[in-house]
Protein backbone atom coordinates (compact mmCIF):
# COMPACT_ATOMS: atom_id res chain seq x y z
CA UNK A 1 0.00 0.00 0.00
CA UNK A 2 1.28 3.13 -0.52
CA UNK A 3 -0.41 7.21 -0.75
CA UNK A 4 -2.61 8.97 1.87
CA UNK A 5 -4.50 5.70 2.38
CA UNK A 6 -0.55 4.29 3.80
CA UNK A 7 -0.44 6.44 6.48
CA UNK A 8 -4.35 6.54 7.90
CA UNK A 9 -3.58 4.10 10.71
CA UNK A 10 -1.06 6.89 12.18
CA UNK A 11 -4.06 8.71 13.02
CA UNK A 12 -5.21 6.09 16.01
CA UNK A 13 -3.91 3.69 17.63
CA UNK A 14 -3.16 0.05 17.35
CA UNK A 15 -5.64 -0.17 20.05
CA UNK A 16 -7.74 2.29 19.28
CA UNK A 17 -8.90 0.65 16.28
CA UNK A 18 -8.36 -3.04 17.52
CA UNK A 19 -11.00 -1.55 19.78
CA UNK A 20 -13.05 0.01 17.45
CA UNK A 21 -13.48 -2.78 15.34
CA UNK A 22 -14.33 -5.55 18.02
CA UNK A 23 -17.17 -2.78 19.15
CA UNK A 24 -18.61 -1.88 16.11
CA UNK A 25 -18.77 -5.97 14.86
CA UNK A 26 -20.55 -6.90 17.51
CA UNK A 27 -23.28 -3.85 17.24
CA UNK A 28 -23.37 -4.82 13.96
CA UNK A 29 -24.09 -8.57 15.00
CA UNK A 30 -26.48 -7.70 17.58
CA UNK A 31 -28.46 -5.26 15.51
CA UNK A 32 -28.56 -8.08 12.43
CA UNK A 33 -30.15 -10.19 15.23
CA UNK A 34 -32.68 -7.95 16.39
CA UNK A 35 -33.75 -7.21 12.81
CA UNK A 36 -33.64 -10.48 11.27
CA UNK A 37 -35.99 -11.82 14.41
CA UNK A 38 -38.10 -8.96 13.94
CA UNK A 39 -38.64 -9.47 10.51
CA UNK A 40 -38.95 -13.14 10.91
CA UNK A 41 -41.89 -12.25 13.47
CA UNK A 42 -43.28 -9.85 10.61
CA UNK A 43 -43.24 -12.47 8.11
CA UNK A 44 -45.46 -14.68 10.25
CA UNK A 45 -42.69 -17.36 9.81
CA UNK A 46 -42.72 -17.93 13.70
CA UNK A 47 -46.41 -18.44 13.58
CA UNK A 48 -49.45 -16.24 12.35
CA UNK A 49 -50.52 -15.02 15.75
CA UNK A 50 -47.42 -13.98 16.52
CA UNK A 51 -47.18 -11.56 13.41
CA UNK A 52 -50.21 -10.15 14.57
CA UNK A 53 -49.69 -9.02 17.85
CA UNK A 54 -49.55 -4.98 19.17
CA UNK A 55 -45.77 -4.38 20.03
CA UNK A 56 -47.08 -3.51 23.85
CA UNK A 57 -50.01 -6.03 24.33
CA UNK A 58 -51.52 -7.59 27.81
CA UNK A 59 -49.05 -9.83 28.38
CA UNK A 60 -45.77 -7.73 28.01
CA UNK A 61 -47.48 -4.82 29.81
CA UNK A 62 -47.83 -7.48 32.95
CA UNK A 63 -43.70 -8.02 32.30
CA UNK A 64 -43.29 -4.38 32.99
CA UNK A 65 -45.27 -4.12 35.66
CA UNK A 66 -43.70 -6.65 37.65
CA UNK A 67 -41.22 -5.14 40.77
CA UNK A 68 -37.62 -5.86 38.96
CA UNK A 69 -38.27 -4.61 35.45
CA UNK A 70 -37.40 -1.66 35.79
CA UNK A 71 -34.57 -1.68 37.86
CA UNK A 72 -33.17 -4.60 35.56
CA UNK A 73 -33.50 -1.73 32.73
CA UNK A 74 -32.01 0.65 35.04
CA UNK A 75 -28.95 -1.66 35.38
CA UNK A 76 -28.99 -2.47 31.82
CA UNK A 77 -29.07 1.19 30.41
CA UNK A 78 -26.16 1.88 33.36
CA UNK A 79 -24.12 -0.91 31.69
CA UNK A 80 -24.65 0.66 28.15
CA UNK A 81 -23.93 4.05 29.57
CA UNK A 82 -20.54 2.91 31.00
CA UNK A 83 -19.33 0.67 27.54
CA UNK A 84 -20.15 3.82 26.06
CA UNK A 85 -17.82 6.02 28.19
CA UNK A 86 -15.55 3.65 28.32
CA UNK A 87 -15.46 3.46 24.12
CA UNK A 88 -15.32 7.49 23.92
CA UNK A 89 -12.18 6.98 26.27
CA UNK A 90 -10.50 4.40 23.87
CA UNK A 91 -10.59 7.30 20.88
CA UNK A 92 -8.65 9.88 23.11
CA UNK A 93 -5.78 6.92 24.00
CA UNK A 94 -2.26 7.67 22.32
CA UNK A 95 0.97 6.05 22.09
CA UNK A 96 2.48 9.66 22.43
CA UNK A 97 5.52 9.13 24.39
CA UNK A 98 5.59 12.53 26.88
CA UNK A 99 8.72 11.52 28.88
CA UNK A 100 11.40 8.69 28.55
CA UNK A 101 13.21 7.57 31.44
CA UNK A 102 16.68 6.90 31.05
CA UNK A 103 17.83 5.77 34.12
CA UNK A 104 15.90 4.27 37.14
CA UNK A 105 18.01 3.52 40.37
CA UNK A 106 16.05 3.74 43.39
CA UNK A 107 19.48 4.81 45.79
CA UNK A 108 21.03 6.97 43.44
CA UNK A 109 18.41 8.79 41.45
CA UNK A 110 16.08 8.39 38.17
CA UNK A 111 16.47 10.66 34.81
CA UNK A 112 13.81 11.96 32.69
CA UNK A 113 13.73 13.20 29.51
CA UNK A 114 10.89 15.11 28.05
CA UNK A 115 9.74 14.32 24.90
CA UNK A 116 8.90 17.76 23.89
CA UNK A 117 12.70 18.40 24.77
CA UNK A 118 13.90 15.87 21.85
CA UNK A 119 11.02 16.77 19.42
CA UNK A 120 12.04 20.76 19.49
CA UNK A 121 15.31 19.87 19.22
CA UNK A 122 14.69 18.11 16.41
CA UNK A 123 11.87 20.38 15.11
CA UNK A 124 14.32 23.43 15.24
CA UNK A 125 17.69 21.66 13.41
CA UNK A 126 14.95 20.00 10.81
CA UNK A 127 13.26 23.75 10.53
CA UNK A 128 17.05 25.38 9.91
CA UNK A 129 17.49 23.12 6.38
CA UNK A 130 17.34 24.91 3.29
CA UNK A 131 13.48 24.24 1.93
CA UNK A 132 12.23 23.42 5.05
CA UNK A 133 9.25 25.71 6.03
CA UNK A 134 7.86 23.77 9.16
CA UNK A 135 8.55 20.99 11.10
CA UNK A 136 6.33 19.18 13.65
CA UNK A 137 7.96 15.85 15.87
CA UNK A 138 6.15 13.78 18.34
CA UNK A 139 7.63 10.56 19.94
CA UNK A 140 5.82 7.34 20.46
CA UNK A 141 6.41 3.63 21.62
CA UNK A 142 8.66 2.95 25.43
CA UNK A 143 11.35 4.65 27.18
CA UNK A 144 14.18 2.02 25.51
CA UNK A 145 12.29 1.67 22.22
CA UNK A 146 11.02 5.17 21.52
CA UNK A 147 10.26 5.99 17.79
CA UNK A 148 9.92 9.38 16.27
CA UNK A 149 7.24 10.99 14.02
CA UNK A 150 8.37 14.05 11.73
CA UNK A 151 6.14 16.00 9.72
CA UNK A 152 7.67 18.56 7.42
CA UNK A 153 6.37 21.35 5.13
CA UNK A 154 8.53 21.94 2.32
CA UNK A 155 8.63 25.49 0.60
CA UNK A 156 8.87 23.33 -2.89
CA UNK A 157 12.13 25.16 -3.76
CA UNK A 158 14.61 22.71 -2.68
CA UNK A 159 14.72 18.89 -4.08
CA UNK A 160 12.21 16.57 -1.45
CA UNK A 161 15.16 14.39 -1.92
CA UNK A 162 17.83 16.38 -0.42
CA UNK A 163 15.76 17.26 2.43
CA UNK A 164 15.02 13.92 3.43
CA UNK A 165 18.46 12.85 2.87
CA UNK A 166 19.63 15.77 5.36
CA UNK A 167 17.06 14.47 7.82
CA UNK A 168 18.12 11.10 7.65
CA UNK A 169 21.69 11.68 7.75
CA UNK A 170 22.23 14.44 10.01
CA UNK A 171 19.17 14.97 12.54
CA UNK A 172 17.84 11.35 12.94
CA UNK A 173 21.82 10.85 13.50
CA UNK A 174 21.47 13.56 16.74
CA UNK A 175 18.72 12.38 17.71
CA UNK A 176 20.04 8.37 18.16
CA UNK A 177 23.24 10.54 19.33
CA UNK A 178 21.11 12.00 22.29
CA UNK A 179 19.38 9.17 22.73
CA UNK A 180 22.31 6.69 22.82
CA UNK A 181 20.35 4.25 20.82
CA UNK A 182 21.39 2.40 17.85
CA UNK A 183 17.93 2.29 16.09
CA UNK A 184 15.37 5.32 16.06
CA UNK A 185 12.69 4.23 13.83
CA UNK A 186 11.32 7.34 12.06
CA UNK A 187 8.28 8.24 10.36
CA UNK A 188 8.91 11.70 8.14
CA UNK A 189 6.51 12.85 5.84
CA UNK A 190 7.15 15.43 3.38
CA UNK A 191 4.55 18.02 2.72
CA UNK A 192 4.88 19.81 -0.45
CA UNK A 193 2.82 23.04 -1.50
CA UNK A 194 0.32 22.27 -3.85
CA UNK A 195 1.70 24.02 -6.76
CA UNK A 196 5.12 22.32 -7.02
CA UNK A 197 3.18 18.58 -6.15
CA UNK A 198 1.63 19.11 -9.13
CA UNK A 199 4.78 20.48 -10.81
CA UNK A 200 7.07 17.84 -10.10
CA UNK A 201 4.45 15.11 -10.66
CA UNK B 1 26.07 20.80 80.56
CA UNK B 2 27.50 17.39 81.30
CA UNK B 3 30.58 16.71 82.96
CA UNK B 4 33.19 15.12 80.38
CA UNK B 5 33.52 11.43 81.00
CA UNK B 6 36.32 10.13 83.07
CA UNK B 7 37.04 7.25 81.07
CA UNK B 8 38.10 9.48 77.75
CA UNK B 9 41.42 10.69 78.43
CA UNK B 10 41.78 14.45 77.73
CA UNK B 11 44.82 15.57 75.74
CA UNK B 12 43.75 18.94 75.96
CA UNK B 13 43.44 20.77 78.85
CA UNK B 14 40.12 22.03 78.59
CA UNK B 15 38.60 18.74 77.41
CA UNK B 16 35.33 19.61 75.31
CA UNK B 17 32.02 17.60 75.63
CA UNK B 18 31.02 14.96 73.92
CA UNK B 19 30.54 15.84 70.27
CA UNK B 20 26.86 15.36 70.62
CA UNK B 21 26.77 17.75 73.17
CA UNK B 22 28.26 21.00 72.06
CA UNK B 23 25.78 21.78 69.70
CA UNK B 24 23.94 20.43 66.52
CA UNK B 25 25.50 21.05 63.02
CA UNK B 26 22.62 21.73 60.42
CA UNK B 27 23.24 22.07 56.73
CA UNK B 28 20.25 24.07 54.59
CA UNK B 29 18.59 22.64 52.12
CA UNK B 30 19.33 26.34 49.96
CA UNK B 31 23.10 24.95 50.72
CA UNK B 32 23.08 22.04 49.14
CA UNK B 33 21.03 23.46 45.70
CA UNK B 34 23.37 26.38 45.45
CA UNK B 35 26.47 24.05 45.73
CA UNK B 36 24.50 20.98 43.49
CA UNK B 37 23.80 23.74 41.05
CA UNK B 38 27.02 24.68 40.73
CA UNK B 39 28.48 21.52 40.26
CA UNK B 40 26.00 20.54 37.97
CA UNK B 41 26.95 23.73 35.53
CA UNK B 42 30.60 22.19 35.26
CA UNK B 43 30.09 19.67 33.45
CA UNK B 44 30.31 19.63 30.21
CA UNK B 45 27.55 19.70 27.81
CA UNK B 46 25.26 20.35 31.26
CA UNK B 47 23.55 24.21 30.86
CA UNK B 48 20.63 24.68 32.44
CA UNK B 49 16.98 25.83 31.37
CA UNK B 50 15.65 29.53 31.67
CA UNK B 51 12.40 29.87 33.75
CA UNK B 52 10.17 31.07 31.20
CA UNK B 53 6.53 32.65 32.08
CA UNK B 54 4.44 33.24 28.89
CA UNK B 55 7.50 32.40 26.79
CA UNK B 56 9.46 34.96 28.24
CA UNK B 57 12.35 34.36 29.54
CA UNK B 58 12.66 35.68 33.30
CA UNK B 59 15.64 34.08 33.99
CA UNK B 60 19.24 33.06 33.34
CA UNK B 61 20.03 29.87 31.52
CA UNK B 62 23.46 29.39 32.48
CA UNK B 63 23.14 27.00 35.56
CA UNK B 64 20.78 24.08 36.11
CA UNK B 65 17.70 25.01 39.00
CA UNK B 66 18.06 22.62 42.08
CA UNK B 67 15.59 22.00 44.64
CA UNK B 68 16.98 19.56 47.76
CA UNK B 69 16.03 18.73 50.51
CA UNK B 70 18.50 17.55 53.53
CA UNK B 71 17.10 15.08 56.14
CA UNK B 72 20.38 14.46 58.74
CA UNK B 73 23.61 13.06 56.45
CA UNK B 74 21.35 12.39 53.22
CA UNK B 75 19.73 14.52 50.72
CA UNK B 76 17.23 14.26 48.07
CA UNK B 77 18.15 16.54 44.69
CA UNK B 78 16.50 17.10 42.20
CA UNK B 79 17.97 18.78 39.01
CA UNK B 80 16.32 20.84 36.52
CA UNK B 81 18.81 21.03 33.47
CA UNK B 82 19.66 20.88 29.95
CA UNK B 83 21.82 19.43 27.56
CA UNK B 84 23.49 20.44 24.68
CA UNK B 85 21.83 19.49 21.60
CA UNK B 86 23.00 16.60 20.17
CA UNK B 87 25.21 15.37 23.00
CA UNK B 88 24.66 11.72 24.87
CA UNK B 89 21.72 12.52 27.54
CA UNK B 90 22.12 9.43 29.82
CA UNK B 91 26.22 10.11 29.58
CA UNK B 92 25.76 13.69 30.49
CA UNK B 93 22.72 13.14 33.25
CA UNK B 94 25.17 10.25 34.92
CA UNK B 95 28.00 12.56 35.16
CA UNK B 96 26.03 15.47 36.40
CA UNK B 97 24.91 12.78 39.37
CA UNK B 98 28.16 11.75 39.77
CA UNK B 99 29.87 15.28 39.98
CA UNK B 100 27.18 16.47 42.28
CA UNK B 101 27.09 13.29 44.34
CA UNK B 102 30.86 13.62 44.82
CA UNK B 103 30.57 17.73 45.39
CA UNK B 104 27.60 17.20 48.06
CA UNK B 105 29.76 14.49 49.54
CA UNK B 106 33.21 16.17 50.05
CA UNK B 107 32.29 19.54 50.25
CA UNK B 108 29.07 19.68 52.61
CA UNK B 109 29.92 16.74 54.50
CA UNK B 110 26.53 14.03 53.19
CA UNK B 111 26.79 10.71 53.84
CA UNK B 112 24.78 10.15 50.49
CA UNK B 113 22.27 11.98 48.09
CA UNK B 114 19.81 11.02 45.74
CA UNK B 115 19.48 12.66 42.75
CA UNK B 116 17.12 12.78 40.30
CA UNK B 117 17.51 15.01 37.19
CA UNK B 118 14.97 15.91 35.20
CA UNK B 119 16.24 17.24 31.36
CA UNK B 120 13.50 19.98 30.08
CA UNK B 121 15.31 20.58 26.93
CA UNK B 122 18.25 20.26 24.32
CA UNK B 123 19.71 23.08 23.51
CA UNK B 124 21.80 23.72 20.43
CA UNK B 125 25.00 25.80 22.14
CA UNK B 126 24.67 29.63 21.07
CA UNK B 127 28.53 30.41 21.98
CA UNK B 128 30.41 30.83 19.39
CA UNK B 129 34.01 31.11 20.71
CA UNK B 130 32.88 27.64 21.25
CA UNK B 131 31.55 26.87 18.33
CA UNK B 132 33.75 28.65 15.76
CA UNK B 133 36.90 27.41 17.18
CA UNK B 134 39.10 25.40 14.60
Amino acid sequence: MSGPAALAPVTRTPGAVRVNRSVLTVLALLLLAAGAFTLLVGLGVLGADQADRAVVDPPVDDVARTGWFWPVVGVAALLVAALSAWWLVAQARTDRLARLRLDDDPAGGRTLLEGTALTRAVEDEVGDLAGVTRASAHLSGTSSAPRLHLRVRLDGRVDPAQVHRAISGEVLAHARQALEVERLPARVELDLPRSTARALG
Amino acid sequence: MTTPTAAVPAPAADPLPEPEHRGRTTIADRVVERIAAAAAAEVDAATGTARRVLGVAVSSADRPRVSARVHGEEATVEIDMSVSWPAPVRQVTRRVREHVGERLVTLVGLRSARIDVHVAALVVERAPEQKRVV
